[in-house]
């Protein structure tokens, strides 16, 4: 009977004990994974950043003021009318 | 002996007991009257609670192209304790800053560890301050509101400003009407740190932010670039001070171009004159002239006291009433003249004889069902509506000028909504700019067209119609209509009143119409604001019309008439 309660004393504080070595390890990995959880989340905004950046200049260049100034300083001119000819045709002249 | 052994064993236990008390009552002290306060002070050391920003909603065009988002800036400070030499910084930062060096050199001078040197900087202003590696500077990011098209639409759109309380609030257009909706709502995340500021992942708790919602538009791009450039051309030539354009689709009301001259840049709002900020189409009132016969002509057939044929006996003169006398915009008279032709030749008498015909009471009906005593309902901030007197504020000159426009404000917005119950087979319907709102988990509010009410029957609409071809065929404004294409219009000229008298010389000239006559697609008004060059709508609004209306047609491929 007294040995069973020393063995029951033994199993028990065994247990204990290993299931506090258990914690403080699990405690330390999840501190140092919130170190890369920051690093990445870090990285992570930054991509964000510069995609917006990258957008932003994007819908400037793309808006249609823009391409009509520049339109205009590449020398492209606006129609005066409706019917435009690509090449020169060959008038025949009365003599 | 044995007593006092006793006594000092009672008094040692005695004082062991009181410590022991004194710790219990510390301790409860602490643990449960103070616990609150203790675990706030703990929880305010050791979490972190973060603003998560809600993004504020796009505002697209019809082709899903920005007409406003949201683009990144940064604020730029200064901690002046770590400044090493004020002169060097003031004397490189100033040209990147674009600021003086004497009011820079004074903000870093003072005793503070925080101070703004800038903000709304580019990344690629950063960028050049970056390499400067200046020690004592740091970047914040803002977001800012962002404007693609520049001042494209910029009446349409208004601007985002800040409130009392430092948020960003949208004013005046579509920003200002759908503030609560683009604005979303902040959230919060709740974060327990450890000793180095490291996040403990165990122990997060948020309250979601809900990102603003975004509006499609029915405004299509291209229609308002090509409307804005015309219109802009069109005011430089006339020498005007300014003008607005409205192009409608026929039959939902959904506004597919609006233009207004001068305008202001949304961006930097700030830079201009707040009387721009209001939108002319909605916000102001204008006497509109000769347009408005369509209107009154259309309620005299409908009721049927005159038809297209009908002959006018009092037109031959102009018409004397008390003191006044109502004459024509150039003094030519046509006796015997049809209401088609008093519709064409733009005739001042013609429309008092119908005015009379009609009488005051249906004049009135007619005005309020054509929705020139009420807003139109439009979405966006800003409308006011034009006051119809009550019946008994009329007197007998004011149903003969109301006739013929004058006398009487309206919206530009109104009138062109009452005319398009015209093109529309007599259906009035309800304007507006937005198609779809976008909530953020991305589902679609649709708006639908409203008809309001039915102004006149179908056969009438369909006789005005035909009137108001027959006016641009032949009328004052024949010379700049399109070949090929039936387009059923109406000039006008209003004198504006000066110091309680019309000035002779000082107009607002306009045309609204629709086309393809046979079955319209588009209603369009053109208000051009006191040009110098002319003060007729036949020779400044209707080009700029005819102009717009041959871009349309091509960029809708809408076929010549039949």
């Amino acid at each position: 009977m007294k040995r069973k309660i020393y063995l029951s004393i033994i199993v028990l504080s065994i247990t204990a004990l290993v299931l506090e070595l258990v914690n403080i390890h699990l405690s330390g990995r999840i501190a140092s994974d919130s170190v890369a959880v920051k690093i990445i989340q870090e990285r992570i905004g930054k991509q964000a950043e510069r995609n917006q950046i990258m957008q932003s200049k994007v819908l400037e260049l793309t808006s249609f003021e823009n391409v009509a100034s520049r339109a205009g300083e590449l020398g492209f001119k606006e129609a005066d009318s409706y019917i435009s000819l690509h090449k020169s045709i060959k008038v025949a002249f009365n003599r | 002996m044995i007593k006092l052994g006793y006594l000092r064993l009672f008094v040692l236990s005695l004082i062991f007991i009181l410590l022991y008390l004194a710790v219990v009552l510390r301790l409860f002290l602490w643990q449960v009257i103070h616990s609150e306060k203790l675990s706030d002070i703990g929880r305010a050391q050791s979490t972190q609670s973060l603003i998560a920003s809600a993004k504020r909603g796009d505002i697209l065009f019809s082709d899903d192209f920005p007409l406003a988002t949201n683009k990144i800036t940064y604020l730029l400070y200064a901690n002046p304790k770590k400044v090493d030499s004020v002169f060097s910084y003031s004397k490189t930062l100033a040209p990147l800053l674009k600021t003086e060096e004497a009011s820079l050199s004074a903000i870093l001078s003072q005793n503070l560890f925080w101070v703004r040197l800038r903000s709304r900087l580019s990344y690629d202003e950063k960028s050049q301050i970056e390499k400067l590696k200046f020690d004592a500077l740091g970047f914040e990011q803002e977001p800012t509101r962002f404007f693609p098209e520049a001042s494209m639409a910029a009446h349409l759109v208004g601007f985002v400003g800040k409130n009392e309380l430092g948020e960003d609030q949208g004013y005046f257009g579509l920003e200002g009407f759908y503030d609560r909706q683009l604005r979303g709502r902040p959230g919060r995340i709740y974060m327990v740190k450890d000793a180095l500021g490291n996040p403990i992942l165990t122990d997060v708790r948020e309250e979601k932010k809900i990102d603003g919602r975004s509006l499609v538009l029915s405004i299509d791009r291209s229609a308002q670039y090509i409307t804005d450039k015309h219109l802009k051309k069109g005011i430089e030539k006339y020498q005007a001070e300014g003008g607005s354009v409205i192009i409608m689709e026929t039959s939902t009301g959904r506004l597919l171009a609006s233009s207004s001259f001068p305008k202001f840049d949304p961006q930097k709002y700030y830079e201009y004159d707040s009387s721009l900020y209001k939108n002319p189409i909605v916000s102001t009132v204008f006497e509109p002239g000769s347009t408005f016969k369509v209107l009154v002509m259309s309620a005299g057939i409908n009721e049927g006291v005159v038809e297209p044929d009908t002959r006018c006996d009092a037109c031959s003169v102009p018409v004397e009433i008390g003191e006044y006398k109502i004459k024509t915009w150039n003094d030519k008279y046509y006796p015997n003249t049809t209401m088609t032709e008093v519709i064409q030749h733009s005739d001042n008498t013609g429309m008092v004889f119908v005015g009379r015909k009609l009488g005051l009471d249906k004049m009135i009906d007619y005005l309020k069902r054509f929705g020139l005593n009420e807003s139109t309902g439009i979405d966006t901030q800003g409308e006011i509506s034009g006051t119809i007197k009550e019946k008994e504020d009329w007197y007998t000159i004011d149903l003969a000028t109301a006739s013929f426009g004058q006398g009487i404000s309206i919206t530009p917005l109104q009138l062109v909504t009452a005319v398009n119950s015209i093109a529309n087979n007599g259906l009035l319907v309800k304007p507006t700019l937005v198609d779809r709102i976008i909530t953020e988990e991305g589902k679609v509010i649709s708006t639908k067209p409203t008809v309001k009410r039915r102004t006149v029957s179908e056969k009438t609409a369909k006789l005005m119609t035909w009137m108001m071809v027959n006016a641009v065929e032949k009328g004052e404004s024949k010379w700049t209509k399109i070949p090929d294409f039936r387009i059923a219009g109406k000039t006008g000229t209003a004198q504006v009143p000066v110091a309680g008298h019309y000035d002779p010389n000082t107009t607002n000239a306009s045309f609204v119409g629709f086309f393809p006559a046979e079955n319209p697609k588009l209603t369009m008004l053109v208000v051009v604001n006191k040009p110098k060059t002319s003060i007729y709508g036949s020779e400044t609004a209707a080009p700029i019309f005819f102009n717009i209306a041959r871009d349309l047609i091509q960029y809708y491929n809408i076929p010549p008439s039949p």
